[in-house]
């Protein structure tokens, strides 16, 4: 009766609201909007910008932005170089890397061991990044039982510590001695452990890298009947590895960059030396070199700090997860770029003719390879321009439809509402989305729902009268299209210009198209990609060099690198490269 | 204006036969039917001899003056008011050439496909691929014009061919035509019909070397030739005597009757994309040309700034003729008798005068 | 935004806004338009003419969106017939009442009354050509008849086999290839030939069959009488003549002969196999010859053109004299008689017969198109044009009149190449009996 009575009491009844605690971002100090007295002294300063401009800027002053990091200026203090106590670089590194709210960071203190007096000594690296074993082998081990220290000179202690232990206590193949502090952190971050001494004032940082990630894989999106199955995964070392074990040469450089000032993210440059033109190598490098972020990810995001130019559709730089395709890149004269955490490699100039080939076309007969690669550019085309051309022709070229064709369009189109440009966009979202979503679904029902869902999207749109149905055939049509070009970003590129060329097609018909294909190739032939003409070879035309652009000659015919690259060394194949081919006459035996 | 642009003999020739043999689809063959009747193609062979004679003489007068322009000349004879003057007189060529040739594109863009629509419509697309084209520089455009102009080339050359099955040598008899008077007499006036030549005399600075000149020279003339002339014949040959003169659009006319069973047919709607892409290379080209020469002229660093002044006046231009047929005569009469006294005298008489100058100038200096 | 991606901005945002303010000129959709497949023209009052247009009806003619297809011609065509002073006030006159536009980008078949066609049909060519939306290789035809025989022949073509009554008149009128009995008459033809001073334009004549019945077919109209012979061949009929039954009412055989812009007169089909043969675009053809040993019995021949006549045109007396020499094969189709003429001795009388056969009636037509119709049908004056070097001497030499003065000379070299299956037929054996 009770519970009755409040429950009454509490519908009718009037209640004070709660105050509810909601959080609020906090601002930052300089964006508060103060009291108007404070703002009374700051703006004499002001009084100089001009009117307009003053309504528009913030109330407060401008923000100095350094555009760099300052993580550096929030240190209480810092140390650069290392101390010869343990105590004071043990609660140094306690600050620095927030032990123990970090809770991954281990900091393990032992003591060496020499002829009869303990030196203290601390180990600390990131749990998860480092591989347990080779800590406790390689440098626990050693340390702390085998350090029977004979001191034979009667140099100072530290010396002779120092390099004992360096050169012949700690048993990894790859330790760093430094002074700096800032050093050694960076190669904790990376994976290694630090080693700190007692009484020593240079520590060192030993590469026990040994964090989980994938195996090399077979690559993802550039599958191949025929050629090698490995693909890029995110470590460098790997992936320098899986090129250098495909050259085998000792020209093959590869250049250490870092990116990134707080993430240090280290790439790779890779050239043959004797090969690859030098203003190349020094422009990618300066490029690498000249950008300032906080964290870089992936080769994506390097991409477009270093391409030409980010508005042109095509991309400029072409990015592959197959070694073997950097490989032969390599070899022409190219540069390449790998990014650790990145299993794409970036390699660059590229030219209109390399979105063509797919790794697949050397390594397959030399009448496949030319039928594909004829194949890809009539994709090309239709993936572009087939709406385009559909919209154009039926509403103002009616005479190059024949007769039966006409007669059946008419007729399924007759019972459509919508004019035949919006039917197009309708069905051409309708696909993006599906397109989209597939990648999002789960696996199991992934491929089966974006085929289904397209064809009973489809056929229910017919159905239900809103689309033509040739109109899905066109729009089918070119969704496969778009498919069958070799590189990602070139097929997204036209996934948009399609639209454009709808549009166009819509105004002025063929004019409307001839139009946009005239601008489109202007700026094509404008582009430059790393000093190369985007169009070459036949753009500015060349000497040589055709043997593989548009249709590839068979193998022993390609005797000359590109001539566009200017590479110190043109020619791959001496004129016979089938030796065999001789009689025993002519080759003189 | 600083040219560390250079082109090679591929890309001057392309663009040579975009100049001249962008008349051939235009209405080069009726011309020629007017004046030859059934004997339209000898004319159009006599008339492509006579250019490459004409060019022949001035090569060889140009073996002095290695990587100059016409221009130039004009300087180096006259200082700057023979070069002001010459100046002017080819900006004036080539803005009448530019508004000309953008009416009659329009125009006749406007007959095959687009009856309805307004001509400032039509003309917008144009002018916005010059301006376009213009801002990127003459570097795109080369380029895109040599990779362009083979595939148009072979493209007519399948034409052509596909034009076969409708020819009939007897609309080419009598084999002299309307006569020998008017064959070579009224024929050589025709010779102006390649009055775009002076592109190539205005090309020197671009191509920098004097044998790279004369083979680009001939051979774009020569293949010029050739396509003038394979398209007037097969013009000739497929519409007989009479039915020839009165056609506006040639190539259209011809487009129309190339029919395979029951499936190709009308294929004239192709022919559009094609007369869309060579309506934009020409133009831009004249374009740029008309923004370069002026520049030079008047020594002015930067021509951007030009580019959408240039291009309201010639639109204004093109637009003052009040019918179609008032455009077409201004053009191929009023225009073509005097363009050839720009094209080819102007040169001869330049470069005699200038070889005898620098030639007395060397007999002073020297003792 | 950056200067570098502001000058493509405002060139983009001012085409966007220019084009937005005009809209889209010469947009039609493909349903807003009405494609008439047939013109008919007759003669009105006056000055006028009365235009037919036959009609397709695309969701008739394609079965609708959901598949299923087929239906009979008869309804997948609609007609109309305005009186108006000329096609293009015809149309707009039709427009009135058609609710979508017409387009005329379909027109396969132009179809001109006799009358019209015998007072001059020049101004309606000429329409057409300049025309932009009609095609130049759409057929000619001439209905034969009195009176609204143009728009009668439209309304009384039901295809049966398609359902598509553009595709019938497409193929029917390409039949001349394999049949000889019409001729590629198109628009853009006609026109070259009628100002050309060379030759005489000619025109496909059509119309409908007269007979309802079998029992009513009779051979009265044949033109076999004329050339003296017993009964008649296949070639011997024209349009509306030919004795036959069915559903299929048009019919196709003949040509008009025009001199300039007017009619007058009609080849039947044996006529116009021969002038096909003149010209040089006789495909191949199943020809019946009399049978040179037995009055009775015919020889059907699978005759081919396979070389170019040899014409020669010479001006003896002022007077031009023709001489032609035409050159076919044929291979045997059936001997009725069973005279066993595949044998290397018996078959060169076949081919004899065979060339005088032909050389008769070439003589014949060539003489009629001389005297009786003073047109130059074959375009001798080709031949004529090549004798001259300027223009002026060809126009001056005016061959059009001297034509009808012509003489001819004929020559049919006539080859048969194979036999067929057989390479001699056996009688049938059976005793003489039956009525005494």
């Amino acid at each position: 009766m009770a519970n009755f009575k409040k429950l009454i009491k509490d519908i009718f009844a009037f209640k004070e609201p709660k105050p509810q605690e909601e959080f609020i971002l906090k601002e930052k100090e300089s964006e508060k909007i103060d009291d108007v007295s404070n703002k009374n002294e700051k703006s004499p300063v002001k009084e100089k910008k001009g009117f307009i401009r003053s309504l528009f800027t913030r109330s407060s002053n401008d923000e100095k932005d350094s555009g760099s990091s300052d993580k550096k200026n929030n240190k209480l203090e810092k140390m650069v170089y290392v101390s010869k106590d343990i105590t004071e670089n043990i609660d140094y590194l306690k600050k620095r890397f927030s032990i123990p709210t970090n809770g991954d960071i281990v900091l393990r203190e032992f003591d060496i061991l020499v002829k009869d007096k303990t030196i203290s000594a601390c180990l600390i690296f990131y749990d998860g990044m480092v591989n347990g074993m080779l800590i406790n082998l390689n440098i626990l081990q050693p340390l702390m039982l085998l350090s029977n220290l004979d001191i034979k000179d009667k140099g100072t202690e530290n010396k002779n510590i120092s390099e004992y232990i360096h050169k012949n206590l700690v048993t990894h193949n790859q330790v760093k001695v430094s002074r700096e502090f800032d050093e050694i952190i960076d190669e904790i971050n990376f994976g290694g452990c630090g080693v700190f001494v007692d009484g020593i004032d240079i520590a060192y940082a030993c590469d026990v890298k040994g964090w989980q990630h994938r195996s090399v894989d077979r690559p993802n999106n550039e599958i191949v009947i025929r050629g090698p199955q490995e693909s890029f995964n995110e470590v460098l070392r790997v992936n320098t590895a899986l090129i250098r074990k495909i050259l085998k040469d000792e020209d093959l450089v590869a250049e250490s960059v870092s990116i990134g000032e707080r993430s240090k993210t280290p790439c790779s440059m890779l050239y043959i030396k004797d090969i690859a033109n030098d203003s190349l190598v020094n422009e990618v490098r300066r490029r690498l070199e000249n950008i300032k972020t906080d964290y870089i990810f992936d080769t994506g995001e390097l991409e477009q700090y270093i391409e030409d130019n980010t508005i042109m559709p095509t991309p400029q730089i072409i990015a592959t997860e197959r070694p073997d395709r950097v490989a032969s890149m390599l070899t022409e004269g190219k540069v390449a770029v790998i990014m650790s955490g990145s299993p794409f490699a970036l390699v660059m100039p590229t030219t209109n003719n390399d979105f063509l080939q797919s790794a697949e076309d050397a390594y397959v007969r030399f009448p496949y390879a030319n039928l594909l690669r004829v194949m890809r550019v009539i994709a090309i085309f239709m993936s572009l321009l087939l709406p385009g051309l559909y919209v154009a022709i039926t509403n103002f070229h009616h005479e190059m439809i024949p007769t039966d064709l006409l007669f059946a369009i008419e007729a399924s189109r007759e019972r459509v509402p919508f004019p035949s440009v919006v039917e197009i966009i309708i069905m051409e979202f309708a696909f993006e989305l599906i397109r989209e979503a597939g990648l999002r679904v789960p696996s199991p029902i992934g491929p089966t729902l974006g085929i289904i869902g397209a064809l009973i999207l489809g056929q229910a749109a017919v159905a239900a009268n809103i689309v033509s149905p040739i109109l899905i055939i066109v729009v089918a049509v070119t969704g496969i299209g778009s498919f069958a070009i070799p590189n990602f970003s070139l097929g997204f590129s036209f996934r948009i210009l399609r639209f454009v060329y709808v549009f166009l097609a819509a105004i002025a018909g063929f004019l409307g198209i001839t139009f946009g294909l005239f601008v489109q190739s202007i700026y094509l032939c404008n582009a430059k990609s790393f000093g190369v003409p985007f169009m070459a070879p036949f753009g500015p035309k060349t000497n040589s060099g055709y043997e593989d652009q548009f249709f590839r000659a068979p193998i022993w015919k390609q005797e000359n690198r590109p001539d566009f690259l200017n590479t110190k060394d043109t020619k791959k194949q001496p004129k016979i490269s089938r030796q065999w081919a001789k009689s025993d006459k002519k080759r003189g035996k | 204006m600083n040219n560390n642009i250079t082109f090679g003999s591929h890309e001057a020739i392309c663009l040579l036969i975009t100049m001249i043999s962008t008349k051939a689809i235009l209405n080069f063959p009726s011309t020629m039917a007017k004046i030859g009747g059934p004997a339209a193609w000898f004319v159009a062979i006599y008339v492509s001899v006579l250019a490459i004679i004409a060019f022949y003489i001035i090569s060889k007068l140009y073996s002095k003056f290695e990587g100059k322009d016409i221009i130039d000349i004009g300087e180096i004879l006259g200082g700057k008011t023979l070069k002001i003057l010459l100046g002017i007189l080819i900006i004036i060529f080539l803005t009448a050439l530019l508004s000309f040739y953008l009416r009659n594109f329009s125009e006749e863009m406007k007959t095959m496909g687009f009856a309805m629509s307004p001509i400032g419509f039509i003309m917008l697309f144009f002018v916005l691929g010059m301006v376009i084209s213009a801002y990127h520089g003459i570097e795109p455009l080369i380029r895109f014009q040599s990779i362009l102009v083979p595939i148009t080339v072979i493209s007519f050359t399948l034409f052509v061919i596909a034009l076969i099955p409708s020819m009939s040598i007897d609309s080419i008899m009598p084999i002299l035509g309307t006569g020998p008077y008017n064959i070579f007499v009224k024929g050589a006036l025709r010779i102006s019909d390649f009055a775009e030549i002076i592109f190539l005399f205005l090309l020197p600075p671009f191509i920098k070397k004097r044998d790279v000149f004369n083979k680009v020279g001939f051979t774009g003339l020569t293949i010029c030739s050739m396509v003038l002339v394979s398209l007037t014949f097969s013009f000739v040959s497929v519409y007989p005597y009479p039915v020839s003169t009165d056609d506006l659009l040639p190539a259209y006319e011809l487009a129309r009757i190339i029919k395979f069973g029951r499936f190709f047919e009308r294929a004239e709607s192709i022919l559009v994309i094609t007369w869309a892409t060579i309506g934009f290379m020409y133009l831009s080209t004249v374009f740029y040309f008309l923004l370069h020469v002026f520049g030079k002229t008047f020594d002015l660093y930067y021509y951007k700034p030009l580019i959408l002044p240039f291009a309201l006046v010639v639109m204004s231009i093109s637009l003052i003729p009040p019918r179609l047929m008032n455009s077409i005569l201004l053009e191929a009469e009023t225009f073509r008798n005097l363009a050839w006294l720009i094209a080819f005298v102007l040169p001869v008489l330049l470069l005699i005068i200038a070889r005898a100058a620098v030639s007395r100038k060397k007999r002073k200096t020297s003792p | 935004m950056g200067s570098k991606a502001k000058k493509p901005f405002i060139v983009i945002v001012a085409f966007v806004m220019c084009l937005s303010m005009t809209g889209c000129f010469d947009k039609r959709e493909v349903d807003d338009l009405v494609n008439p497949i047939a013109i008919g023209f007759d003669k009105g009052e006056g000055n006028s003419i009365r235009m037919t247009l036959q009609i397709a009806i695309p969701t008739k003619v394609a079965g609708g969106g959901d598949g299923g297809g087929g239906g009979g011609g008869g309804e997948s065509v609609s007609f109309t017939t305005v009186e108006a002073p000329s096609i293009y006030s015809g149309l707009n006159m039709i427009n009135t009442y058609v609710s979508k536009q017409l387009n005329m980008s379909q027109i396969k078949v132009v179809v001109f009354s006799e009358e019209l066609a015998r007072e001059g049909i020049e101004k309606y060519i000429n329409a057409l050509i300049r025309g932009r939306e009609f095609r130049p290789n759409s057929y000619m035809l001439v209905a034969r008849g009195t009176g609204n025989v143009a728009e009668r022949y439209l309304r009384a073509v039901e295809p049966e086999l398609e359902s598509n009554p553009a595709k019938y008149y497409e193929m029917v009128l390409s039949a001349y290839r394999y049949t000889g009995f019409s001729a590629n008459t198109s628009i853009i033809n006609f026109y070259k030939n009628m100002v050309s001073e060379s030759t005489q334009p000619l025109a496909v004549l059509a119309d409908i069959s007269q007979f309802e019945n079998s029992d009513d077919i009779n051979t009265d109209n044949s033109t076999y009488r004329e050339k003296g012979r017993d009964y008649p061949l296949e070639g011997d009929f024209k349009a509306g003549d030919m004795p036959k039954v069915g559903t299929i009412k048009s019919e196709i055989m003949g040509l008009a002969v025009f001199n300039g812009s007017k009619m007058v007169g009609e080849f039947d089909g044996e006529e116009t196999q021969l002038q096909l043969m003149l010209e040089g675009n006789f495909g191949y053809s199943f020809v019946t010859i009399p049978d040179p040993l037995s009055a009775d019995n015919v020889v059907p021949l699978n005759i081919r053109q396979n070389r170019n006549p040899k014409r020669k045109v010479e001006i003896i007396d002022g007077k031009p004299n023709i001489k032609v020499k035409v050159f076919l094969e044929a291979d045997i189709l059936s001997i009725q008689s069973g005279i066993n003429y595949e044998s290397i001795d018996k078959v060169t009388i076949l081919e004899t017969s065979a060339e005088k056969f032909f050389e008769k009636g070439l003589m014949r037509m060539l003489k009629k198109t001389a005297q009786e119709l003073r047109s130059d049908t074959a375009g001798f004056g080709k031949e004529m044009k090549g004798k001259f070097f300027t223009w002026d001497e060809w126009t001056d030499f005016k061959w059009i009149e001297k034509y009808p003065d012509s003489k001819f000379e004929v020559e049919v070299d006539f080859k048969i190449r194979r036999p067929g299956l057989m390479l001699r037929t056996n009688p049938a054996t059976g005793t003489e009996e039956g009525e005494q």
